[in-house]
């Protein structure tokens, strides 16, 4: 039996006589164990699928089972095997302590008071919140709210634990205390499991066994991040370093002249520009960052003998080339090439 | 000079838009009438029928009319002043606009006249309305033979209308200013203010009925002579005594205002409560 | 979960919920003063009015009203408008994930306020007999806490029926809950006799029945102000047991068919709806 699959569901939301199809046909399925990152743009339909398998939301159509249990017909049982972390909310009593919050939630949850106070001090503890203990959540800052609201999550020890977006507007400490907190908890029990919906790229590659790319209601890619990786090995990802780069260099017309085109993709770090040949059925693109003395310019090209010809332009229009390296393809550049194929 | 006028004046007219289509923004134009109306009308009723019952033999028109009026018109002061003191809630927790409206070159003080404006506009439509359906309901179903002079005096009803308006504004800023240095008064603030003036005002009873020293906390309250003046230019009376004396009290809640709204602004940039949301 | 293990959990989410209540009138006293202070208030401005008319025999009811009053605004903001502030904050997806059921945080969320009101109410109830010339006469203390329980718990169930109505209406539902509070002053006879009273027409005191707090009133004036005992209040008590049985049971049907719609309709956890 797997921690979750979910067969063949759709959600359709009618909006004053307007459909919009949130969710098409989804499948997919997280063993036990597995923490499985969901990736896709705003709206691509992530929440609505946490939001059904939380049972708060009822799907069009479709079936859906969180260790074996039907979440539309079996959601009392559900419910009490689950539990949610939405990043940005901070739920909780403003006028109640952090350890009154977690017993309120543990109530709801049933917890014998003894159970209660032993679970609620593991949990301040691991998310390093004794100095907070009797304070009054209002007072807490973003990040100590965000670790309360985490702290939420495990306190009836779930068995699927759904994670929409939870370093949301978090400081990178707390992103990687929580990341790493996560991981943990699932290799203390492999029966366990986590659905995962996020935007950093680098936190789904760094936590997840597996991704599934969701781009207008459909998964369009589903697979571990290596395989996923590994399918763009017919490429090669070049970096270039130029140094000394003015604001006022014309990038775009530089590389057009190479077939690739500007473009700046929904959902992607906006420091990341992109550029993709104007031929749609090439699978070349590429992006360059602005880091600090410098520009990296990254290149995933079919044909790696197009490289000469780059830098020989870049050069002439008096840029400095300090560096041509080969580099590994990231979850970056297949979240990319992914959805580029379905909206070019 | 004349740029900041301009500019002052489509601030205040963005204000007042505003205001009306956050007022507005609701099912149906429908529920709004209803909502505008229900309220009011049934404020008024409960008014008339405490008078016909307390009454028991005969109901003094007299004395009917001049509760009639005070409840009809104290949705002035009522409206104004509730919308003004929650609307730091309302931009600041629930909107999140208020960093973004302080941080333009203009003043707030600008923006919430602006305000203040659009629900004195929506006020005007609900005591029309509750001065038409409360005669006609006191009269058809209860017997009274109300009405209302045909000689009301307009320009001084105007000008009461305008200048309490004005006072119940300023009255509103001095309590978003006070809502914008705390958090514990957001919802009861208002609530306490309209409570006194309620109380105090002469809305349904003459304030000589009070104890001597609340006569004279009357006295300094604009609503008072709002309501006095009010009734003076509906049913005949002399009036001038509390166009004097509402022109006075506005102005001395002028001076007020501008002195505690000043302090307020500069209190709030220290304690960084412009852009502060209290979560409770 | 066998029903006993259910049972304890809907207990707990009640005891949990309660607690939540009552910590807001010790951790921020000012919640209390301003809802002890301002109905007083607008009760003291219907006193002086009845004094201006010399019906001075109205000034108990007006206090007696204003009190009962606290309930009335509890059931509307503290349960009814609730869930809508609730979901602002984010916590009510989380009182949907939790197995405990919706119906227990709200009876928790009831007796919490009832607790909470009825300090308030006996308070506005002190001070109003303490600053006017009223005078009472109690003869059967027992049929007057029946009473008095009888229409709390008959208006805490139409509390909780009001609040399925936020799941489908959203924003609607805080407007209409602020729709209700003049309304319910005219009909319930907050600050005057309306079951009693030979000026309103027997329909209309049929319709204002329907509304516990209007018999409720009636009852407790009755028998707190006329000394009048069970056997006057005989129809009063009745009906208010029909309701204090009936409406929470109709808030568990409405609840779970608004909860059932919102989820088909995804309306749920909308904010700013």
């Amino acid at each position: 039996m797997s921690a979750v699959d979910v067969i063949d569901v759709t959600r359709v939301f009618d909006s004053k006589g307007k459909k919009v199809i949130a969710l098409d046909g989804i499948n997919l399925s997280i063993s036990k164990g597995e923490i499985l990152g969901l990736l896709g743009s705003n709206g691509a339909g992530k929440t609505t699928l946490i939001k059904i398998l939380a049972t708060l939301l009822l799907p069009t159509s479709g079936s859906s089972y969180v260790y074996g249990y039907d979440v539309v017909k079996d959601a009392k049982s559900v419910r009490r095997i689950i539990n949610l972390v939405s990043g940005g909310e901070t739920p909780g009593y403003g006028l109640l302590s952090v350890k009154e919050n977690l017993w309120f939630f543990s109530q709801l949850y049933g917890l014998r008071n003894s159970d209660a106070r032993r679970v609620i001090d593991t949990l301040i503890n691991d998310m390093e919140l004794e100095q907070y203990r009797d304070t009054r959540v209002h007072k807490l800052s973003t990040g100590y709210k965000q670790r309360l609201n985490l702290a939420r999550g495990f306190i009836n020890d779930p068995m699927l634990l759904l994670l929409d977006e939870p370093t949301l507007g978090l400081d990178v400490i707390n992103a990687r205390h929580i990341r790493t907190y996560i991981k943990r908890w699932i290799r203390d029990d492999p029966s366990r499991s986590i659905l995962l919906t996020t935007h950093y790229l680098a936190e789904a590659e760094e936590v997840c066994d597996k991704i599934a790319i969701i781009y207008r209601g459909k998964i369009i890619a589903y697979e571990s991040p290596d395989v996923l990786k590994r399918s763009l090995t017919d490429s090669s990802v070049v970096e270039i370093k130029l140094v000394n780069v003015g604001k006022d260099i014309d990038m775009d017309s530089i590389l057009s002249r190479h077939g690739l085109v500007y473009e700046i993709l929904n959902g992607v770090d906006d420091i990341m520009h992109h550029y993709t040949n104007t031929n749609n059925n090439s699978n070349s693109n590429s992006n360059e960052v602005y880091g600090g003395d410098g520009v990296r310019i990254r290149l995933v090209l079919d044909d790696e003998s197009m490289i000469p010809s780059i830098v020989e332009s870049l050069v002439s229009k008096g840029l400095k080339v300090s560096s041509v390296s080969k580099s590994t393809p990231t979850l970056e550049d297949v979240y990319i090439r992914y959805i580029k194929r379905y909206d070019p | 000079m004349l740029e900041y006028a301009s500019i002052a004046i489509r601030v205040i007219v963005q204000g007042i838009i505003l205001g009306w289509k956050i007022e507005s923004n609701w099912t149906n134009p429908f529920v709004f009438i209803t909502y505008m109306v229900a309220k009011p009308i049934a404020a008024v009723i409960l008014v008339g029928l405490v008078i016909i019952i307390g009454s028991e033999a005969s109901v003094s028109s007299d004395l009917f009319l001049y509760s009639f009026i005070g409840i009809t018109f104290f949705i002035y002061p009522a409206n104004i002043v509730i919308a003004l003191a929650y609307l730091v809630h309302e931009d600041r927790a629930k909107y999140e606009v208020l960093k973004y409206i302080y941080v333009t070159p203009l003043s707030l003080r600008i923006y919430i006249i602006g305000r203040g404006i659009a629900t004195a506009v929506n006020s005007s439509i609900s005591v029309l309305i509750s001065l038409m359906i409360g005669l006609f309901i006191f009269n058809t179903y209860f017997g009274l033979e109300l009405s209302i002079p045909s000689s009301i005096d307009y320009p001084v009803l105007m000008s009461s209308i305008l200048i309490g308006v004005a006072s119940f504004i300023l009255l509103g800023m001095v309590l978003y200013a006070i809502n914008l240095i705390t958090f514990k008064l957001q919802y009861s603030l208002s609530e306490y203010t309209t409570g006194v003036l309620f109380l105090l005002s002469g809305v349904v009873f003459p304030i000589e009925i009070l104890p001597y020293p609340l006569q004279l906390v009357s006295a300094s309250l604009p609503t008072t002579h709002f309501l006095n003046l009010i009734r003076s230019s509906i049913l005949g009376y002399s009036y001038m005594d509390h166009l004097m004396m509402l022109i006075t009290t506005t102005l001395l809640l002028s001076a007020v205002a501008y002195i505690i709204l000043h302090k307020v602004e500069l209190r709030a940039r220290m304690k960084g409560t412009i852009d502060r949301k209290a979560e409770y | 979960m066998s029903l006993s293990d259910d049972l304890l959990l809907n207990i707990k989410a009640i005891y949990a919920r309660a607690y939540v209540r009552m910590k807001g009138l010790t951790r921020e006293p000012h919640w209390s003063i301003a809802e002890v202070t301002i109905p007083l208030l607008s009760l003291s401005a219907y006193v002086y009015l009845y004094i201006t008319l010399g019906a001075y025999e109205y000034m108990a009811f007006v206090i007696v009203g204003g009190a009962m009053l606290a309930f009335w605004s509890n059931v509307l903001w503290g349960m009814s408008a609730q869930l809508y502030w609730e979901k602002d904050t984010g916590m009510l997806q989380h009182y949907m994930l939790a197995p405990a059921s919706r119906m227990a945080i709200l009876v928790g969320m009831a007796v919490g306020g009832m607790i909470n009101t009825t300090i308030r109410s006996l308070s506005i109830l002190a001070i109003g007999t303490l600053l006017f010339p009223v005078s009472y006469a109690l003869n059967d203390p027992v049929t007057l806490l029946l009473v008095f329980l009888l229409t709390v718990i008959a208006l805490y169930g139409m509390g909780m029926l009001f609040a399925s109505l936020f799941l489908l209406y959203g924003r609607e539902a805080s407007h209409i809950a602020d729709l209700l509070q003049e309304p319910i002053y005219l009909l319930s006879g907050i600050y005057y006799p309306v079951i009693s009273s030979n000026i309103f027409p027997n329909a209309l005191k049929i319709i204002a029945s329907m509304i516990p707090l209007t018999l409720g009133i009636d009852a407790i004036r009755l028998i707190l102000i006329t000394g009048k005992g069970i056997g006057d209040v005989t129809l009063h008590v009745t009906v208010l047991a029909v309701l204090a049985v009936a409406l929470p049971v109709l808030a568990r049907i409405a609840l779970r068919k608004m909860e059932d719609v919102s989820k088909r309709q995804g309306r749920l956890l909308l904010r700013w709806q």
